[in-house]
Protein backbone atom coordinates (compact mmCIF):
# COMPACT_ATOMS: atom_id res chain seq x y z
CA UNK A 1 0.00 0.00 0.00
CA UNK A 2 1.39 3.39 -0.95
CA UNK A 3 1.53 5.89 1.86
CA UNK A 4 1.59 9.55 0.84
CA UNK A 5 4.25 11.73 2.47
CA UNK A 6 3.26 14.19 5.16
CA UNK A 7 1.64 17.18 3.49
CA UNK A 8 3.98 20.09 2.89
CA UNK A 9 1.99 22.48 5.07
CA UNK A 10 2.33 20.19 8.06
CA UNK A 11 5.93 19.38 7.19
CA UNK A 12 6.67 23.10 7.04
CA UNK A 13 5.01 23.60 10.40
CA UNK A 14 7.08 20.79 11.88
CA UNK A 15 10.30 22.05 10.32
CA UNK A 16 9.70 25.49 11.79
CA UNK A 17 9.61 23.92 15.23
CA UNK A 18 6.83 24.07 17.76
CA UNK A 19 6.78 24.72 21.47
CA UNK A 20 6.57 21.85 23.91
CA UNK A 21 3.11 21.23 25.32
CA UNK A 22 2.07 20.04 28.72
CA UNK A 23 -0.15 16.97 28.42
CA UNK A 24 -3.69 17.29 29.71
CA UNK A 25 -3.73 14.36 32.10
CA UNK A 26 -6.93 15.03 34.02
CA UNK A 27 -9.38 17.10 31.97
CA UNK A 28 -12.07 16.32 34.54
CA UNK A 29 -10.25 18.44 37.12
CA UNK A 30 -11.13 21.53 35.11
CA UNK A 31 -14.73 21.11 36.24
CA UNK A 32 -13.59 22.02 39.75
CA UNK A 33 -13.39 25.64 38.60
CA UNK A 34 -17.17 25.60 38.96
CA UNK A 35 -16.71 25.07 42.69
CA UNK A 36 -15.43 28.62 42.91
CA UNK A 37 -18.28 29.84 40.72
CA UNK A 38 -21.12 28.30 42.76
CA UNK A 39 -20.55 30.27 46.02
CA UNK A 40 -20.33 33.49 44.02
CA UNK A 41 -23.65 32.78 42.28
CA UNK A 42 -25.26 31.71 45.57
CA UNK A 43 -24.16 35.01 47.10
CA UNK A 44 -25.47 37.00 44.12
CA UNK A 45 -28.85 35.22 44.07
CA UNK A 46 -29.35 35.46 47.84
CA UNK A 47 -28.17 39.07 48.02
CA UNK A 48 -30.43 40.12 45.17
CA UNK A 49 -33.49 37.96 45.86
CA UNK A 50 -33.20 36.56 49.37
CA UNK A 51 -33.48 33.09 50.88
CA UNK A 52 -36.73 31.16 50.35
CA UNK A 53 -39.50 32.12 52.83
CA UNK A 54 -39.98 28.60 54.11
CA UNK A 55 -36.30 28.00 54.97
CA UNK A 56 -37.13 27.75 58.67
CA UNK A 57 -39.80 25.10 57.99
CA UNK A 58 -37.49 23.12 55.72
CA UNK A 59 -34.49 23.28 58.02
CA UNK A 60 -30.86 23.56 56.86
CA UNK A 61 -30.70 20.03 55.40
CA UNK A 62 -33.69 20.47 53.12
CA UNK A 63 -32.77 24.06 52.25
CA UNK A 64 -29.10 23.56 51.41
CA UNK A 65 -29.06 19.80 50.73
CA UNK A 66 -30.44 20.06 47.17
CA UNK A 67 -27.75 22.62 46.31
CA UNK A 68 -24.98 20.37 47.60
CA UNK A 69 -26.32 17.25 45.90
CA UNK A 70 -27.09 18.95 42.59
CA UNK A 71 -23.74 20.73 42.55
CA UNK A 72 -22.00 17.39 43.10
CA UNK A 73 -23.95 15.70 40.32
CA UNK A 74 -23.56 18.74 38.09
CA UNK A 75 -19.78 18.66 38.54
CA UNK A 76 -19.78 14.96 37.71
CA UNK A 77 -21.75 15.59 34.51
CA UNK A 78 -19.50 18.48 33.46
CA UNK A 79 -16.35 16.49 34.29
CA UNK A 80 -17.59 13.55 32.20
CA UNK A 81 -18.40 15.93 29.35
CA UNK A 82 -14.87 17.35 29.48
CA UNK A 83 -13.34 13.86 29.45
CA UNK A 84 -15.43 12.88 26.43
CA UNK A 85 -13.95 15.75 24.39
CA UNK A 86 -10.56 13.99 24.53
CA UNK A 87 -9.88 11.61 21.63
CA UNK A 88 -9.71 8.00 22.75
CA UNK A 89 -11.60 8.64 25.97
CA UNK A 90 -15.05 7.92 24.54
CA UNK A 91 -17.21 5.43 26.37
CA UNK A 92 -20.42 3.73 25.44
CA UNK A 93 -23.65 5.63 25.85
CA UNK A 94 -24.22 3.82 29.14
CA UNK A 95 -22.18 6.19 31.31
CA UNK A 96 -23.59 9.49 29.99
CA UNK A 97 -27.14 8.14 30.00
CA UNK A 98 -26.85 6.76 33.53
CA UNK A 99 -25.43 10.07 34.75
CA UNK A 100 -28.27 11.97 33.09
CA UNK A 101 -30.78 9.56 34.63
CA UNK A 102 -29.19 10.03 38.07
CA UNK A 103 -29.41 13.81 37.67
CA UNK A 104 -33.07 13.55 36.71
CA UNK A 105 -33.78 11.23 39.63
CA UNK A 106 -32.07 13.61 42.07
CA UNK A 107 -34.05 16.55 40.69
CA UNK A 108 -37.37 14.69 40.93
CA UNK A 109 -36.77 13.21 44.37
CA UNK A 110 -35.77 16.58 45.84
CA UNK A 111 -38.77 18.24 44.25
CA UNK A 112 -41.19 15.81 45.89
CA UNK A 113 -39.25 15.66 49.17
CA UNK A 114 -39.28 19.46 49.50
CA UNK A 115 -42.99 19.56 48.71
CA UNK A 116 -43.74 16.94 51.33
CA UNK A 117 -42.06 19.04 54.05
CA UNK A 118 -43.22 22.49 52.93
CA UNK A 119 -45.99 22.85 50.36
CA UNK A 120 -45.27 26.57 49.95
CA UNK A 121 -47.57 28.74 47.83
CA UNK A 122 -49.67 26.80 45.31
CA UNK A 123 -48.83 27.07 41.62
CA UNK A 124 -52.07 28.65 40.42
CA UNK A 125 -52.45 30.43 37.09
CA UNK A 126 -51.41 33.61 38.88
CA UNK A 127 -47.99 32.08 39.47
CA UNK A 128 -47.32 31.87 35.74
CA UNK A 129 -45.43 35.15 35.86
CA UNK A 130 -43.20 34.03 38.77
CA UNK A 131 -42.77 30.77 36.89
CA UNK A 132 -41.40 32.43 33.80
CA UNK A 133 -39.24 34.66 36.01
CA UNK A 134 -37.87 31.54 37.73
CA UNK A 135 -37.08 30.05 34.34
CA UNK A 136 -35.39 33.21 33.10
CA UNK A 137 -33.17 33.71 36.16
CA UNK A 138 -32.30 30.04 36.43
CA UNK A 139 -31.43 29.86 32.73
CA UNK A 140 -29.19 32.91 33.12
CA UNK A 141 -27.33 31.24 36.02
CA UNK A 142 -27.00 28.10 33.89
CA UNK A 143 -25.75 30.05 30.87
CA UNK A 144 -23.13 31.80 32.99
CA UNK A 145 -21.72 28.52 34.25
CA UNK A 146 -22.05 26.87 30.83
CA UNK A 147 -20.02 29.68 29.29
CA UNK A 148 -17.33 28.98 31.84
CA UNK A 149 -17.33 25.30 30.84
CA UNK A 150 -17.08 26.21 27.13
CA UNK A 151 -14.02 28.35 27.90
CA UNK A 152 -12.50 25.39 29.78
CA UNK A 153 -13.30 22.96 26.95
CA UNK A 154 -12.03 25.13 24.09
CA UNK A 155 -8.39 24.56 24.93
CA UNK A 156 -8.97 20.80 24.67
CA UNK A 157 -9.35 21.15 20.85
CA UNK A 158 -12.41 18.90 20.73
CA UNK A 159 -13.64 17.47 17.45
CA UNK A 160 -16.80 15.73 18.70
CA UNK A 161 -18.86 17.82 21.05
CA UNK A 162 -22.49 16.71 21.00
CA UNK A 163 -22.41 14.46 24.07
CA UNK A 164 -20.08 16.79 25.95
CA UNK A 165 -22.47 19.68 25.22
CA UNK A 166 -25.49 17.72 26.48
CA UNK A 167 -23.67 16.63 29.63
CA UNK A 168 -22.23 20.08 30.36
CA UNK A 169 -25.64 21.72 29.85
CA UNK A 170 -27.37 19.17 32.08
CA UNK A 171 -24.68 19.62 34.72
CA UNK A 172 -24.71 23.41 34.71
CA UNK A 173 -28.51 23.38 34.51
CA UNK A 174 -28.67 21.18 37.58
CA UNK A 175 -26.26 23.48 39.43
CA UNK A 176 -28.27 26.54 38.37
CA UNK A 177 -31.47 24.90 39.59
CA UNK A 178 -29.84 24.06 42.92
CA UNK A 179 -28.77 27.67 43.34
CA UNK A 180 -32.13 29.15 42.36
CA UNK A 181 -34.00 26.68 44.57
CA UNK A 182 -32.47 28.54 47.53
CA UNK A 183 -34.68 31.50 46.64
CA UNK A 184 -37.85 30.07 45.11
CA UNK A 185 -40.41 29.15 47.76
CA UNK A 186 -42.87 27.55 45.36
CA UNK A 187 -42.57 23.84 46.08
CA UNK A 188 -45.51 22.74 43.95
CA UNK A 189 -44.11 19.92 41.76
CA UNK A 190 -46.01 21.28 38.75
CA UNK A 191 -44.17 24.60 39.07
CA UNK A 192 -40.77 23.07 39.75
CA UNK A 193 -41.02 20.50 36.97
CA UNK A 194 -42.38 22.93 34.40
CA UNK A 195 -40.34 26.06 35.04
CA UNK A 196 -37.23 24.85 36.85
CA UNK A 197 -36.97 21.59 34.90
CA UNK A 198 -37.87 23.51 31.72
CA UNK A 199 -34.87 25.75 32.28
CA UNK A 200 -32.55 22.71 32.34
CA UNK A 201 -34.17 21.40 29.15
CA UNK A 202 -33.75 24.78 27.47
CA UNK A 203 -30.05 24.72 28.32
CA UNK A 204 -29.66 21.17 27.01
CA UNK A 205 -31.52 22.01 23.79
CA UNK A 206 -29.47 25.18 23.25
CA UNK A 207 -26.17 23.45 23.98
CA UNK A 208 -26.90 20.45 21.75
CA UNK A 209 -27.94 22.78 18.92
CA UNK A 210 -24.75 24.80 19.40
CA UNK A 211 -22.78 21.53 19.43
CA UNK A 212 -24.36 20.39 16.18
CA UNK A 213 -23.69 23.74 14.53
CA UNK A 214 -20.10 23.65 15.76
CA UNK A 215 -19.59 20.12 14.40
CA UNK A 216 -21.09 21.12 11.05
CA UNK A 217 -18.83 24.16 10.85
CA UNK A 218 -15.78 22.04 11.65
CA UNK A 219 -16.81 19.52 8.96
CA UNK A 220 -17.22 22.31 6.41
CA UNK A 221 -13.82 23.75 7.30
CA UNK A 222 -12.29 20.32 6.95
CA UNK A 223 -13.82 19.92 3.49
CA UNK A 224 -12.40 23.32 2.53
CA UNK A 225 -8.92 22.39 3.80
CA UNK A 226 -9.01 19.18 1.78
CA UNK A 227 -10.09 21.07 -1.33
CA UNK A 228 -7.25 23.57 -0.82
CA UNK A 229 -4.69 20.78 -0.40
CA UNK A 230 -5.91 19.11 -3.57
CA UNK A 231 -5.67 22.32 -5.55
CA UNK B 1 4.41 8.37 -2.94
CA UNK B 2 6.57 6.20 -0.78
CA UNK B 3 6.26 2.45 -0.37
CA UNK B 4 5.85 2.13 3.36
CA UNK B 5 3.33 -0.56 4.16
CA UNK B 6 4.62 -3.31 6.32
CA UNK B 7 2.61 -5.51 8.62
CA UNK B 8 -0.13 -2.95 9.10
CA UNK B 9 0.48 -2.83 12.84
CA UNK B 10 2.17 -0.02 14.68
CA UNK B 11 4.37 -0.76 17.69
CA UNK B 12 2.51 0.69 20.74
CA UNK B 13 5.62 1.32 22.86
CA UNK B 14 7.41 3.10 20.03
CA UNK B 15 4.37 5.25 19.26
CA UNK B 16 4.09 6.25 22.89
CA UNK B 17 7.74 7.27 23.12
CA UNK B 18 7.45 9.23 19.85
CA UNK B 19 4.29 10.95 21.11
CA UNK B 20 6.02 11.97 24.34
CA UNK B 21 9.00 13.37 22.38
CA UNK B 22 6.59 15.12 20.00
CA UNK B 23 4.77 16.72 22.93
CA UNK B 24 8.17 17.87 24.14
CA UNK B 25 8.60 19.89 20.94
CA UNK B 26 10.70 17.40 18.97
CA UNK B 27 9.88 18.01 15.31
CA UNK B 28 11.78 14.93 14.18
CA UNK B 29 9.62 12.79 16.46
CA UNK B 30 6.56 14.15 14.67
CA UNK B 31 7.90 13.01 11.29
CA UNK B 32 8.93 9.64 12.73
CA UNK B 33 5.50 9.27 14.26
CA UNK B 34 4.04 9.84 10.82
CA UNK B 35 6.36 7.23 9.33
CA UNK B 36 5.32 4.80 12.03
CA UNK B 37 1.55 5.17 11.97
CA UNK B 38 0.63 6.62 8.56
CA UNK B 39 0.46 3.18 6.94
CA UNK B 40 -1.81 1.55 9.52
CA UNK B 41 -3.96 4.67 9.75
CA UNK B 42 -4.29 4.81 5.98
CA UNK B 43 -5.41 1.17 5.95
CA UNK B 44 -7.96 1.95 8.62
CA UNK B 45 -9.25 5.01 6.76
CA UNK B 46 -9.43 3.06 3.50
CA UNK B 47 -11.56 0.45 5.16
CA UNK B 48 -13.91 3.18 6.38
CA UNK B 49 -14.08 5.39 3.30
CA UNK B 50 -13.68 2.63 0.68
CA UNK B 51 -12.04 5.34 -1.42
CA UNK B 52 -8.24 5.37 -1.70
CA UNK B 53 -7.89 9.04 -2.65
CA UNK B 54 -10.31 10.17 0.04
CA UNK B 55 -8.49 8.08 2.63
CA UNK B 56 -5.24 9.88 1.76
CA UNK B 57 -6.98 13.22 2.22
CA UNK B 58 -8.30 12.10 5.58
CA UNK B 59 -4.87 10.85 6.61
CA UNK B 60 -3.46 14.36 6.15
CA UNK B 61 -6.46 15.77 7.96
CA UNK B 62 -5.92 13.30 10.79
CA UNK B 63 -2.38 14.59 11.25
CA UNK B 64 -3.63 18.16 11.13
CA UNK B 65 -5.84 17.31 14.12
CA UNK B 66 -3.07 15.29 15.79
CA UNK B 67 -0.86 18.37 15.66
CA UNK B 68 -3.61 20.67 16.91
CA UNK B 69 -4.66 18.43 19.78
CA UNK B 70 -1.27 16.94 20.69
CA UNK B 71 -1.49 18.31 24.24
CA UNK B 72 -4.59 16.17 24.88
CA UNK B 73 -2.63 12.94 24.67
CA UNK B 74 -2.06 11.49 28.12
CA UNK B 75 1.23 9.51 28.07
CA UNK B 76 -0.14 7.04 30.62
CA UNK B 77 -2.83 5.95 28.17
CA UNK B 78 -2.86 4.18 24.82
CA UNK B 79 -1.36 6.33 22.07
CA UNK B 80 -2.95 4.09 19.45
CA UNK B 81 -6.44 4.63 20.85
CA UNK B 82 -5.81 8.39 20.84
CA UNK B 83 -4.54 8.40 17.23
CA UNK B 84 -7.22 6.09 15.85
CA UNK B 85 -9.91 8.05 17.70
CA UNK B 86 -8.77 11.20 15.91
CA UNK B 87 -8.87 9.34 12.58
CA UNK B 88 -12.33 8.02 13.49
CA UNK B 89 -13.55 11.55 14.32
CA UNK B 90 -12.06 12.90 11.09
CA UNK B 91 -13.91 10.21 9.14
CA UNK B 92 -17.18 11.13 10.86
CA UNK B 93 -16.61 14.78 10.00
CA UNK B 94 -15.89 13.85 6.39
CA UNK B 95 -19.06 11.78 6.21
CA UNK B 96 -21.10 14.61 7.70
CA UNK B 97 -19.68 17.11 5.21
CA UNK B 98 -20.22 14.68 2.31
CA UNK B 99 -23.83 14.08 3.24
CA UNK B 100 -24.49 17.78 3.47
CA UNK B 101 -22.91 18.35 0.06
CA UNK B 102 -24.73 15.34 -1.38
CA UNK B 103 -21.44 13.78 -2.42
CA UNK B 104 -21.67 10.63 -0.37
CA UNK B 105 -21.61 7.48 -2.42
CA UNK B 106 -20.64 3.93 -1.69
CA UNK B 107 -18.25 2.35 -4.13
CA UNK B 108 -19.15 -0.85 -5.89
CA UNK B 109 -17.29 -3.89 -4.62
CA UNK B 110 -15.09 -4.13 -7.69
CA UNK B 111 -13.99 -0.52 -7.17
CA UNK B 112 -12.84 -1.09 -3.63
CA UNK B 113 -9.30 0.06 -2.93
CA UNK B 114 -6.76 -2.27 -1.48
CA UNK B 115 -7.53 -2.75 2.17
CA UNK B 116 -5.68 -5.02 4.56
CA UNK B 117 -7.11 -8.48 5.23
CA UNK B 118 -7.24 -10.21 8.63
CA UNK B 119 -4.34 -12.63 8.94
CA UNK B 120 -6.72 -15.33 10.20
CA UNK B 121 -8.51 -15.23 6.87
CA UNK B 122 -5.57 -15.07 4.50
CA UNK B 123 -5.74 -18.77 3.69
CA UNK B 124 -9.50 -19.00 3.36
CA UNK B 125 -10.02 -17.54 -0.08
CA UNK B 126 -8.54 -15.36 -2.76
CA UNK B 127 -7.52 -11.91 -1.66
CA UNK B 128 -10.10 -10.26 -3.86
CA UNK B 129 -12.91 -12.32 -2.40
CA UNK B 130 -11.67 -11.61 1.12
CA UNK B 131 -11.65 -7.92 0.33
CA UNK B 132 -15.25 -8.13 -0.84
CA UNK B 133 -16.18 -10.11 2.25
CA UNK B 134 -14.71 -7.36 4.42
CA UNK B 135 -16.32 -4.64 2.34
CA UNK B 136 -19.83 -6.06 2.64
CA UNK B 137 -19.76 -5.83 6.44
CA UNK B 138 -21.74 -3.07 8.13
CA UNK B 139 -19.45 -0.16 8.92
CA UNK B 140 -19.27 -0.71 12.69
CA UNK B 141 -18.37 -4.40 12.31
CA UNK B 142 -15.88 -3.72 9.54
CA UNK B 143 -14.22 -1.13 11.74
CA UNK B 144 -14.01 -3.53 14.69
CA UNK B 145 -12.61 -6.34 12.49
CA UNK B 146 -10.01 -4.03 10.95
CA UNK B 147 -8.96 -2.51 14.26
CA UNK B 148 -8.68 -5.80 16.13
CA UNK B 149 -7.68 -8.43 13.58
CA UNK B 150 -5.54 -6.22 11.35
CA UNK B 151 -4.32 -3.29 13.40
CA UNK B 152 -4.00 -5.30 16.60
CA UNK B 153 -5.90 -2.98 18.94
CA UNK B 154 -7.41 -4.43 22.09
CA UNK B 155 -11.17 -4.36 22.52
CA UNK B 156 -10.81 -1.71 25.22
CA UNK B 157 -8.87 0.45 22.74
CA UNK B 158 -11.47 -0.14 20.02
CA UNK B 159 -14.20 0.86 22.45
CA UNK B 160 -12.34 4.07 23.22
CA UNK B 161 -11.96 4.78 19.49
CA UNK B 162 -15.55 4.03 18.50
CA UNK B 163 -17.28 5.26 21.62
CA UNK B 164 -18.65 1.90 22.73
CA UNK B 165 -17.85 -0.46 25.58
CA UNK B 166 -15.09 -3.08 25.21
CA UNK B 167 -17.77 -5.77 25.28
CA UNK B 168 -19.69 -4.15 22.42
CA UNK B 169 -16.45 -3.83 20.43
CA UNK B 170 -15.73 -7.52 20.96
CA UNK B 171 -19.22 -8.45 19.86
CA UNK B 172 -18.91 -6.34 16.72
CA UNK B 173 -15.59 -7.94 15.78
CA UNK B 174 -16.92 -11.42 16.45
CA UNK B 175 -20.08 -10.87 14.42
CA UNK B 176 -18.00 -9.33 11.66
CA UNK B 177 -15.80 -12.40 11.42
CA UNK B 178 -18.85 -14.70 11.45
CA UNK B 179 -20.42 -12.67 8.65
CA UNK B 180 -17.21 -12.74 6.64
CA UNK B 181 -17.01 -16.53 6.93
CA UNK B 182 -20.66 -16.80 5.93
CA UNK B 183 -20.04 -14.58 2.92
CA UNK B 184 -17.05 -16.67 1.86
CA UNK B 185 -19.07 -19.87 2.26
CA UNK B 186 -21.97 -18.62 0.12
CA UNK B 187 -19.59 -17.03 -2.37
CA UNK B 188 -17.98 -20.42 -2.91
CA UNK B 189 -14.83 -19.69 -1.00
CA UNK B 190 -12.95 -22.27 0.95
CA UNK B 191 -14.21 -21.11 4.34
CA UNK B 192 -14.22 -23.78 6.98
Amino acid sequence: MNVPPLHKSLRKSAAGGFPPVRPVVNPEKRALVLLAFVPVMVFVVLAAMGLRHDAATLGPMMTWGPLVLQTGLGLLLVATGLVLTIPGRATGRGLPLSLLATGLLAFLSQTFATHSVSAGPAATPTTTAPGSACMAVETLVGIASLTLVVVLARSLSPSRVLWPCVLAAAGTGLIGEGIYRLHCSISDPAHVLLWHGGSILVLIAAASTAGKVWERTESRRMAERIARRRS
Amino acid sequence: MTERWESGRADPARITSLMVAYQGGDAVAFERLYDEVAGPLLGYLRSLTRDAARAEDLLQETFFHVHRARHTYDPTRSARAWLYAIAHNVFLMYRRASKRLGKHEDLADEELPEVPIPAEMEGLAERDLLRRALAQLPEDRREAVVLHHIQGLSFAEIGAVSGVSAGAAKLRAHRGMVEMREFLRTAGGSAR
